[in-house]
């Protein structure tokens, strides 16, 4: 199992060694921070995976689950206006040269936030500024817009509408309950039902798909200018660090000594905290152990005194939980959700992650890292696609052609092994 | 009808088999073997656990081909290299364990492998027709048309009979095929045989009831450790004559310490009921510091008994005491109150066969860590117990699967030892485990009795049962027939308990 964690980190290394001797900008600060974001998307989702695999079973209702989950993020949060009727007219209004257009009405109003917005009679039909927030200079209040509303005139009476959403806490935590119950159900109907993993959760991925289409009437749905404060945190940075040389390589800079900070955004923190839990779970801890040896063995097993069934319906839960969480990590990034279309073929590049990463389909081996890396073999080759200019038709035949390169040098590499100690035993 | 043939001394026999010879490994499975049978005659082949009967009849039936010897047929030499020469020869053999295929109807699986077609299509008319014919015949009351899958175990082993019968065998092998019959289905299958031999073949029977072979043979042919050892004719088959001609040898008992003082039951087992609600109840004791073998024939539910007690089959019913503690079922409970259980199968049940020496050494007691493991406390756990068994591994980083037989059994019994264990069941702890090994894990048994835990051991190895057993639980059909202990211990009284419940009331 080492040796196959270790090749598919020289496969990484590789991959991303050639992209960039092609074409330096491959290692441009930019594409570095989008492979940091996507690979954590993936990566989280890869993870969930592996624990099932690792139990000897399969989840194929990730995609779906992750277009269900955005769906019902985007139904719990269920942003509405809640309207007050002329409350006022313009005082002032000033539209500066740079920065946000700057309004003062001329009552006194309960304070704004961004997504709220006022509405007035426009020249054909009422006519809505979207608000993104207030200041406060001198002692007046200025509600600030992006948009600079000509049409806007002191002393038009104004009425304002009150964006209304569910706190982003709390939709997430019904979401990510939502996704651990699914998984929960997923691990009854394989270990009390006794129905094997794969029919279930590609039952899993026909209905949640079906689901989130009806939900929404087969429309895409989205966040709209909601949560702008919300989106900005998750979709954002956190830190950034520094990196030597790929300022020369990607032609950012002329010399070799010069460092570029690389942004590292949100989503990388999560997965490494869910990576840092998942290989403390599966390496250091008695469960983890246990879990290996259900896939490996249920039968001995279950001999053995572990609760085999419970630690099954776990992995289940795990998986179904990190899709929940993939869900609303892609909504917050894409805004909105086709829930015809988002999340489509995510389950096979996740199991394709969990296989890279030296998972077997067979059950009882995985690493945390491995899959992990794995994922970002995959984010890399796709990269790779777009900046070597490569038409993305081929992005799916080069990642499957991977993949079964890598599988068949497992196993070519495996039967060498064999080949040389049972040779070592015949030389004794 | 045996007389018709006797009358002519010139025709060859029905079936003749001379100097057979099979090793397996390291066992010699069947050894010269030589016997005769005339059609019409009914032949009882009868054994310990072990002494080469179904080897025998594999042979027969070109499912094991022997290392030397050979089959005559109507004699004529055969020479056959797989079961369909045997079932083209007209040797049927109704196998012990089912082979039918679930998903398949009665009649379809009657006929497997050599449906009527025309014109290359299956003939679904003529099938179904000549089905029920076979179906009559047996006595069994299913539409051809029915799916086995779901049919009583009985009326499969009856579609097994007809399926033999209907490839127009000459001779027709039975092994054990009144094993889940009821008495009713018995009767029906005697009359049937009784018919064929009317008809001249020639019938070998294998079954460990021997009233049924007193009813029905008309020669006993006796196996021990694959030797052909004696023949029983009609007249002196009688219930001891075959127990003993069976057993034969007097086994020695290895020097054991005198009966240990006998301290307080640690396992009650009162009223236990397994595999159903309808199951006879079964009720055992053992003592700390004993060792109490529980025999029987193969198939008499022994394993089934201490897989309930462990609690990974489903109890039906009844008490279990551990230190007259009640338990709780599923394995977790039994494991924390103290039971453990070395089972039958290694590779299946045992251990985990990819993973290293150390961490089958520490897979249970582990448990106990809480939360987070700590490898060092794992590895010295591990090398105290691969010491302490004397288990010979090159490292306890190695995989288990690399080790010979013995020091895998060793490793699956250690991984108990690392906790507070109470009662310890072995089920054939020594099967597959070569005799140094052997010696080694009797010492461990009783070293383990002598520190004051009780110990249950399955075994079907009459030289294990005496080696280590202060007392002998015989298990028949499901329930105990009967204790012996150590003064009462001959393989005998074993023998007589074990065959003697499958016996009905009307013999």
């Amino acid at each position: 199992m080492r040796g196959k964690n270790f090749g598919i980190f020289a496969l990484l290394i590789a991959i991303v060694v050639i992209a960039t001797w092609l074409e330096g900008n491959f290692v441009a600060a930019a594409n570095l921070k989008t492979l940091i974001r996507d690979t954590s998307l993936y990566g989280l989702i890869s993870i969930g995976v592996a624990m099932v695999i690792i139990t000897g079973g399969i989840d194929l209702s990730i995609g779906s689950l992750i277009a269900l989950c955005g769906v019902m993020m985007v139904q719990v949060i269920d942003v509405r206006y809640e309207r007050y009727d002329a409350i006022g007219s313009i005082a002032v209004i000033e539209r500066p040269d740079e920065g946000d257009t700057r309004i003062r009405i001329d009552t006194g109003i309960d304070p704004v936030r961004a997504g709220d917005r006022i509405v007035y009679a426009g020249a054909f039909s009422e006519s809505k500024v979207y608000l993104t927030g207030q200041v406060e200079e001198a002692g007046n209040v200025w509600l600030t817009s992006g948009n600079p509303a000509r049409s806007l005139q002191t002393g038009t009476e104004v009425s304002l509408e009150r964006i209304r959403y569910t706190n982003p806490l709390l939709a997430c935590g019904l979401v990510l309950l939502a996704g651990a119950f699914i998984g929960a159900l997923h691990g009854l109907l394989v270990t009390r039902a006794h129905l094997q993993p794969f029919v279930v959760t590609l039952c899993g991925l026909l209905v949640y798909r079906g689901l989130a289409r009806v939900w929404t009437g087969d429309d895409q749905v989205g966040l709209g200018s909601a949560l702008a404060d919300f989106k900005a945190t998750v979709t954002g940075n956190v830190f950034e660090f520094p990196l030597p040389l790929v300022a020369k390589l990607s032609g950012a800079s002329e010399s070799w000594s010069e460092w570029t900070w690389i942004a590292f955004p949100f989503t990388g923190v999560l997965l490494i905290i869910v990576a840092f839990a998942a290989w403390i779970f599966l390496e250091h801890s008695v469960a983890g152990r246990h879990l290996l040896a259900v896939g490996e063995n249920e039968e001995a097993a279950r001999f053995s005194g572990i609760r085999t069934e419970r630690l099954i319906v776990m992995a289940y839960v795990v998986s179904g939980l990190l899709a929940a969480l993939a869900g609303i990590l892609f909504l917050l990034e894409w805004n909105s959700v086709q829930p015809g279309s988002s999340g489509n073929f995510y389950e096979l590049y996740a199991i394709a992650a969990a296989v890279l990463g030296g998972c077997s389909l067979r059950g009882g081996r995985g690493a945390v890292f491995g899959v992990i890396a794995g994922a970002a073999v995959m984010r890399c080759l796709y990269k790779a696609i777009v900046v070597l200019g490569i038409e993305q038709q081929w992005e799916m035949v080069i990642i499957g052609g991977a993949l079964l390169a890598s599988v068949l040098f497992d196993e070519i590499w495996r039967r060498y092994q064999l080949w040389k100690s049972a040779k070592s035993v015949v030389a004794t | 009808m045996i007389q018709s043939q006797a009358d002519k001394p010139d025709q060859p026999s029905r079936l003749r088999l001379s100097g057979i010879s099979k090793r397996f490994g390291s066992t010699q499975a069947l050894s010269n073997v030589s016997m005769e049978v005339e059609g019409g005659q009914a032949i009882a082949v009868i054994g310990e656990n072990g002494a080469g009967k179904s080897t025998l009849m594999k042979v027969l039936a070109g499912i094991v081909s022997p290392d030397q010897g050979e089959i005559e047929l109507d004699g004529q030499v055969l020479s056959w290299s797989g079961p369909r020469d045997a079932i083209d020869a007209g040797i049927a053999l109704i196998h012990q364990e089912l082979n039918l295929h679930d998903n398949l109807s009665v009649a379809e699986n009657l006929f497997l492998g050599r449906e009527p077609s025309r014109f290359g299509l299956l003939d679904r008319a003529e099938l179904r027709r000549t089905a029920s014919s076979w179906l009559d015949r047996v006595g069994l009351s299913v539409s051809p048309d029915a799916p086995v899958g779901p049919l009583p175990i009985a009326s499969k082993q009856l579609i097994e009979i007809a399926r033999a019968l209907s490839t127009d065998a000459r001779v027709v092998i039975m092994d054990e095929p009144t094993s889940s019959l009821s008495e009713d289905e018995s009767l029906r299958l005697f009359e049937l045989i009784e018919r064929l031999r009317e008809e001249g073949v020639a019938i070998l029977y294998i079954s460990h009831r021997l009233h049924e072979i007193i009813r029905l043979a008309d020669r006993v042919e006796v196996l021990r450790d694959g030797e052909h050892v004696e023949t029983l004719t009609k007249g002196n088959i009688t219930h001891d004559t075959m127990v003993r001609a069976m057993v034969g040898r007097d086994l020695t008992r290895r020097s054991h310490e005198t009966a240990k003082e006998c301290l307080e039951p640690r396992l009650t087992v009162s009223g236990l009921k397994v595999g159903s609600r309808a199951a006879p109840p079964v009720d055992l004791q053992v003592l700390g510091g004993e060792v109490v073998a529980l025999v029987g024939l193969v198939g008499a539910g022994r394993t089934e008994i201490v897989e309930t007690i462990f609690g990974v089959r489903e109890r039906f019913g009844g008490e279990i005491l551990i230190d007259s503690e009640p338990l709780k079922g599923g394995v977790d409970s039994a494991i924390a109150a103290g039971l453990a259980l070395v089972p039958e199968d290694r590779k299946r049940t045992g251990l985990l066969i990819q993973s290293s020496v150390g961490d089958n050494a520490t897979i249970v007691s582990m448990t106990r860590e809480g939360v987070f493991r700590s490898r060092k406390t794992e590895r010295a756990t591990a090398a105290e117990l691969i010491d302490r068994l004397r288990v010979k591994t090159a490292s306890q980083e190695i995989e288990i699967a690399s080790l010979s037989g013995g020091n895998q059994q060793k490793v699956a019994l250690a991984k108990w030892l690392a906790g507070d264990v109470k009662v310890l069941m072995l089920d054939e702890p020594t099967r597959g485990v070569d005799i140094g090994a052997k010696s080694e894990i009797y010492e461990v048994i009783d070293q383990l009795a002598s520190q004051g835990m009780g110990v249950l051991v399955v075994s079907s190895e009459m030289e294990e049962v005496f080696a280590i057993a202060d007392r002998v639980i015989v298990i028949s059909d499901g329930c105990v027939a009967g204790e012996l202990t150590r003064s009462e211990l001959t393989e005998e009284a074993i023998m007589r308990l074990a065959v003697a419940k499958g016996e009905p009331a009307q013999g």
